[in-house]
């Protein structure tokens, strides 16, 4: 049985996660970039990675 | 060798890594691809492994150590990602870590587990010998918005259902997320009189999901927040999960009043194998919690907002708030 308001729902949400992600992964880059302390910009970069690995998951 | 040695430290059947390694752009420090694919920073992880293998055996400044130690953290953490076991697809795994709370509960469980075994990895290795004092210097990890909170729900679990230290981290960290997250809720689950009580629980069992789910969710909130704050605010959402799980066991619980109580509880089921739901242990009478060690739910706490801004929601660890649940 198909739920389409349900259905449009979690597509929504997915687009807006994703939406999320991308956005997050620039501003970590620009994070990163702009740390002058080796830790914090590891910390940042290593965000960043896990965020990237799920926006190709949405991508895939 | 590298992702052989992390099958094998983490008993995992398989590893998804295809064996190629490929130099990352920025700000990729290390991504396990779903292709197979290892990418790793070049300045930040290849370069220093190279050298500490150039300069074999020799003494190093600490400072030198911390890097090559922060450089092997990132590798045993990336290869994590690709265990799994016997016949998972990382097919699946995507699919399932777009899922809300997936990606949290993955990275969090990975993260622990990578510091809980780096040392041995490094042993295993022979790494010590290639940068003597390697396993005498720290490098503090990664991910405070999560491995906190995945450290005390794991840790709750193991307490009730008398499993040893690590051990639900361990077998979390054996998954691919197509069934990390089943696995945790069974966990759950089974630690109740609820498999004795239901003739099905598959309702019981997705209210139990979307509880887990909405809350590891919720830890995105303090993923940019600097790590005191993200700790502090991962452990006050794990508590929230655990007492709103406490809540929706006990009503689950309550719909079955007059069932008699066990006289004895059966032989201790083996948790590794995750076979069909089993008591563990005596039935608690009405007034105890279904989750051992937590306080009793209020019915006066007012729900917490589901997605507050990282700015404003600096929730005290002792908060008791349910979270909303929106999933």
């Amino acid at each position: 049985m198909e739920h389409p308001i349900g259905t449009t729902a979690g597509t929504v949400r997915s687009a807006e996660r994703q939406a999320r992600a991308d956005w997050l992964i620039t501003e970590l880059g620009r994070l990163a970039a702009d740390a002058e302390d080796p830790r914090e910009q590891a910390r940042f970069r290593r965000t960043a990675d896990s965020l990237v690995r799920l926006a190709i998951a949405f991508r895939s | 060798m590298s992702g052989e040695a992390a099958r094998v430290l983490a008993e995992a059947d398989q590893s998804a890594w295809n064996g190629r390694i490929a130099e990352s752009a920025a700000p990729i420090l290390g991504l396990a691809h779903w292709d197979g694919t290892l990418y790793l920073d070049r300045e930040s992880i290849l370069d220093p492994l190279q050298h500490m293998y150039e300069h074999a055996g020799e003494e190093r400044p600490t400072s030198t150590l911390v890097i090559y130690r922060e450089s092997l953290a990132t590798l045993l953490h990336e290869h994590a990602h690709f265990l799994g076991p016997f016949g998972s697809s990382q097919e699946a795994a995507r699919e399932a870590f777009t899922k809300p709370g997936s990606r949290q509960l993955e990275e969090g469980v990975t993260e622990a587990w990578a510091q809980d075994h780096l040392d041995e990895y490094i042993h295993r290795l022979g790494i010590d010998k290639v940068a003597p004092g390697i396993d005498s210097v720290q490098a503090s990890g990664y991910y405070a918005a999560f491995v906190p909170a995945v450290r005390e729900l794991t840790s709750d679990l193991e307490s009730r259902n008398d499993l040893r230290q690590g051990e639900v981290l361990d077998l979390l960290n054996r998954q691919t997320a197509a069934s990390q997250m089943p696995l945790l809720v069974t966990l759950v689950y089974n630690s109740t009189r609820l498999p004795d009580l239901e003739p099905a629980g598959d309702n019981t069992r997705s209210r139990l999901e979307s509880i887990l789910r909405s809350g590891l969710e919720h830890l995105d909130n303090y993923e940019l927040a600097p790590p005191d704050f993200a700790t502090t605010n991962s452990l006050s959402t794990a508590d929230q999960i655990l007492n709103h799980l406490t809540q929706e066991i006990q009503s689950a619980e309550a719909a079955y009043p007059s069932t008699p109580p066990r006289a004895i509880a059966p032989p201790h089921a083996d948790a590794r194998t995750l076979p069909p739901p089993v008591p563990t242990r005596d039935v608690p009478s009405p007034h105890q919690t279904a989750l051992s060690g937590l306080m009793p739910p209020t019915t006066t706490a007012p729900p917490a907002a589901t997605h507050p801004s990282p700015a404003r929601s600096n929730h005290s660890s002792g908060s008791r708030q349910a979270l909303t649940r929106t999933a």
